[in-house]
Formats: structure tokens, sequence, C-alpha cells
């Protein structure tokens, strides 16, 4: 699916992985879709990931850990960092997942980052744009959780490397703010569909290239091209 | 009751694995039936044996450390799953200390 690009694991990729066995509490139709995409997740992610081709980023641990400590405070549970990190370290020695740090960004990589950042950052104040407007106030003012997401685009973009993400708002709404994203065929693996979407930017001279590969589901699933995609994905956010 | 639900599942998942690897390889040897004479398939199916235990022991040792992460969650109930994070960057999610 993939050749011998490098993947790069998006958060909640991570902790789908995690999830796999949890029974869900809730069993609808929403439960169930969620248990059906986390099969998809595992069973793509052990096949992309043959050969030690994954990595994800020190970032993304962080909010991995982050997610599952706050979630754990909601359920009225207490739970430390190393121990939240040592379940995260299993995954990662499970799947052959490899970690890139901040030290490990090059120069051209950081001038990316920078400049998707500025970007985003314009689109969404000004509010101009096809996504302009869609986001509410409060993804606005909290653009540093958004933060991450860009990071990952821009490492991406840099080095010609795929992502994998169920991130809507960084599959479809991001590559649409920042250059030109052409929406592949929908592609079925055990059920859920997933999506290929290439970005393509023009930053100075570079011109760079990035795959993400969503898993998708709902409206973001029976959407024909990205920008459609970011209009059901700030659909889904609205109803939130 | 959780840790059963899990191991059932995991048991369940890895048991169609090995039913589709045992698929696979016993395609594999009608395949080769074709090719090659007696004697040769006799080696053929001991390497198909090394590989069945091969898959088995993976599987085994792969499913146990999915077991330890599952009770890790399910002792205390917590359910965690990609859409948080997804939420949590949208609607600035758990406020200060996140990344």
């Amino acid at each position: 699916m993939v050749g011998m690009a490098r993947v790069l694991l998006d958060t909640n990729v991570i902790i789908d992985l995690m999830g796999r066995g949890l029974p869900i509490p809730t069993v609808n139709k929403r439960g169930a879709i969620r248990r059906v995409r986390r099969g998809v997740v595992m069973g793509l992610i052990r096949d992309l990931c043959r050969g030690g081709l994954c990595v994800t980023t020190q970032d993304v641990i962080y909010e991995a850990v982050n997610t599952v400590i706050h979630r754990f405070a909601e359920y009225g549970h207490g739970v430390s960092t190393d121990e939240v990190m040592g379940i995260i370290n299993d995954v990662l020695r499970l799947y052959s997942i490899g970690v890139l740090g901040d030290d490990d960004l090059s120069n051209e990589d950081l001038e990316v980052v920078a400049w998707v950042i500025e970007e985003v950052w314009n689109q969404l104040v000004e509010g101009g744009g096809p996504c302009g407007g869609r986001f509410s106030d409060d993804a606005v003012n909290n653009i540093l959780n958004e933060f991450l997401g860009i990071k990952l685009l821009a490492i991406a973009l840099s080095r010609d490397w795929h992502i994998v993400t169920t991130d809507c708002g960084l599959a479809c709404c991001l590559p649409v703010i920042i250059g030109n994203a052409v929406w592949g065929p929908r592609r079925m693996y055990d059920g859920v569909g997933t999506v290929r979407i290439t970005v393509e930017a023009q930053h100075g001279t570079r011109r760079l290239h990035a795959i993400i590969i969503l898993i998708a589901e709902g409206q973001v699933r029976r959407s024909r091209s990205a920008l459609e995609c970011c209009t059901a994905c700030c659909g889904l956010i609205n109803r939130q | 009751m959780r840790v059963w639900g899990i191991a059932y599942i995991l048991i369940s998942e890895a048991l169609m694995r090995l039913a589709l690897n045992w698929l696979r390889n016993a395609l594999t040897l009608l395949k080769a039936s074709a090719y090659f004479l007696r004697g040769r398939l006799k080696s053929v199916g001991r390497a198909l044996l090394r590989d069945l235990n091969e898959d088995l022991s993976s599987i085994v040792k792969e499913d146990c450390e999915l077991m330890r992460i599952g009770e890790f969650f399910s002792r205390a109930g917590v359910y965690v799953d990609g859409d948080d994070v997804n939420r949590r960057r949208r609607l600035g999610g758990y406020g200060e200390g996140s990344t």
C-alpha cells in the first residue's frame, strides 16, 4: 500500500492500538463503529509497520500520556506517568514503532514547521480560505492544540513521508489550508473506509509532498474531496 | 468479568488469525503438490509445520502483551480511544497541561 516510505503515526492511532480488546461502555452504532475502527487501525498498522518503517514523535508520546492520564482522572482514578509510559512502550515495541525526537529534526524540517504554522494561523485568525470561520472561537483560541497535527504534517511534507491518522482536521482541513490536497480513491480495509490524501505545497523553492492515510468514518468517509471532508469534519466538531 | 471479556476477544482473534494461517499454508501445500514429487512434499510439509509453530508462538507472545495492556485499562474500568485525542485537539480538551 505504501511502498518504502516512512510512516508517521498520529496519537489517535497509538491510542487506538492500546484500546484493542477493551470492552466499549456503550453498545450502540457509534460504539460498534469505534470497535471496528480499532480493529482496522491494528490490522493496517501491523501491515504498514512490518520492516520497521513506522515512527512517531516524542510530542505524540506526550499527548498520548496526557490523554490516558486525564481519562483515568475522569473515571476517578490516579495513574502515574511512569505506568502510562510503560504501557505505551509496550505498544511501541509490539508494533516496532520508532520515536523521533525534536533533536532529530533538521533545519529544513523546522523551516517547514514554522511556515505551516504561519499559514494555518493566518487562515484561522483572519477567517479566510475554505475552512475559515468553520472552527469555533475556542478552537482558534486553542490553536496550540492543533500544533501537534501541524507539526506532524510539516515533518511528513519536509521528508516526503506518509501519515496515518483518524483525525479529519489533520487529514482534510490542514492540507486544504496550506496547499493542494488531492482526495484519492477510497479503499475498504476490513469493512472500514481508508482514504489517501496527497498533499502538495510550495515553500520557497522547495516542492513539498506527503501522503495522509485517513481511517475515516461517517460523513468524512462519504466525502469526495478534501474540502467536503473538511466541511463534514467541522460539522462533526460542532456537534460534539 | 472485563478481563474475561478481553481474553475472549483476544483469543477469538488469535484463533481466527491462526485459522487463516492454516488455510494459507494448506493452499500453499496444495499448490506445491501440483509441482513436487512425493519426497519433496514431505520437506514442504516439515517447513509448513515449522512456520506454523513460529506463527503460534508469535501470536501467543503478542496476545500476552496485549492482554497486559488491556488489563491496565480494565482494572480501573477506563475506556480510551483515538476520538479522545481528536476531540481534545478541536475543543481545547483538558486545558492546562496539554501538549
